[in-house]
């Protein structure tokens, strides 16, 4: 995946299992429901916005990992290293 | 281009001398298949090498056994573990002791990849016939390999990494072109030199490439070995710098890991993470 900064938020794009395009928006550690938010590309609504929880079935498993351990060391409270993310 | 050893057997031949293992895994093998053995029996071939019933101890005290109530001896030890938690106990500390010679950062990564194969086994891969104690042992290992190519064969296994960073191919096609075998092979062949388990064999064999892994039943063992490294790398323990673990798609099935599994299983693994100074330091 191609991680960006976005003031407080972590994105990047993703593309489902169903080849839908979406942004995956990481904005709080894993205990927080929606600190990690599947965004469906064609509509940014509310609507289209799932938490990863919720999305799993639609996400590849090396994807799932990606966002799960960007999302920990980003926002975790594990002693994870940070990783550079422009 | 021509590799310059074309076997396995070659490279271990005529090329690279295989650390051994401390004797007392050997003797405590042979003292477990024995019927009448005692657990007396077993706490004197452990104490009988004083480094590995130190680290020995060392571990069972860790944070990762967890058990509350210090252990004092080897005795209590072994009284209170029972003979088949003792005898990973002490695989795993002549592990440690054999690994020492590994640079840090491929120790950080070979003991994440332990615990999170140990995450694995706790979520729905204990089908596979192994317990948690010993998937870390599985996860220690996998990259055994690396440190022999290190140690003997520096610099054809630098030309692999180079090839590997710039992206040409993936680390162990890289070392199968500059050396002739890879890691997976090198290590699968000390683990069965060490006469470790044959799934503990086939699995390292397997680890980048399931065809490797020679017995079918195995390869869920494999498939699982690829996905704890691949968690390990993920979450910031690359086995060197700069260089990326990729996974095929298709190892999840044969891991039988899907997407839904993920959460609770990572959140195992980085709940474990805390241990990882404390067992890299049991290398020292």
């Amino acid at each position: 995946m191609d991680w960006s900064r976005q003031g407080g938020a972590v994105v990047s794009p993703a593309r489902l299992i169903d080849g839908r395009a979406a942004r995956v928006v990481l904005v709080a550690n894993r205990t927080n429901p929606k600190g990690a938010m599947i965004v469906l590309a064609d509509s940014a609504t509310a609507q289209n916005a799932f938490p990863l929880s919720s999305a799993l079935d639609s996400i590849h498993p090396n994807d799932a990992v990606d966002i799960l351990c960007m999302q920990e060391r980003i926002f975790g409270p594990t002693a994870l290293e940070a990783p550079d993310v422009p | 281009m021509t590799a310059p050893y074309h076997t396995i057997d070659h490279l271990i031949e005529d090329i690279v001398t295989l650390p051994s293992l401390p004797s007392a895994v050997a003797e405590l093998n042979e003292t477990l298949s024995e019927p009448d053995c005692s657990l007396s029996d077993i706490g004197e071939v452990v104490s009988s090498d004083p480094a590995i019933a130190m680290k020995a101890l060392r571990l069972v005290n860790s944070a990762y056994y967890g058990l509350g109530n210090e252990i004092g001896s080897v005795e209590q030890a072994v009284n209170l573990l029972g003979p088949k938690v003792i005898k990973n106990l002490v695989l795993t500390a002549s592990v440690f002791e054999s690994l020492g010679r590994a640079a840090e950062g491929l120790l950080r990564h070979s003991v994440t990849t332990g615990l999170a194969m140990s995450a694995i086994i706790e979520h729905g891969g204990s089908a596979a016939g192994i317990d948690a104690d010993e998937g870390f042992i599985f996860g220690l290992l996998h990259d055994v390999g690396i440190i022999i190519f290190h140690e003997f064969l520096p610099k054809e296994h630098e030309r692999a990494v180079q090839m590997a960073r710039a992206g040409e191919k993936p680390l162990h096609l890289a070392e199968i072109e500059t050396i002739g075998v890879s890691h997976a092979d090198a290590g699968a062949r000390l683990a069965s030199t060490w006469k470790l388990s044959d799934r503990l064999a086939n699995a390292i064999a397997g680890h980048h490439d399931l065809g490797g892994c020679p017995v079918t039943e195995h390869r869920p063992l494999a498939a699982m070995l690829h996905v704890a490294e691949y968690l390990s790398a993920q979450a910031g323990f690359e086995p060197l710098p700069k260089i990326v673990t990729d996974t095929d798609p298709e190892i999840w099935a044969e891991a039988g890991i899907n997407s839904r599994d993920i959460p609770t299983l990572l959140a195992t693994f980085f709940e474990s993470i805390d241990d990882t100074e404390e067992l890299v330091a049991l290398a020292a």
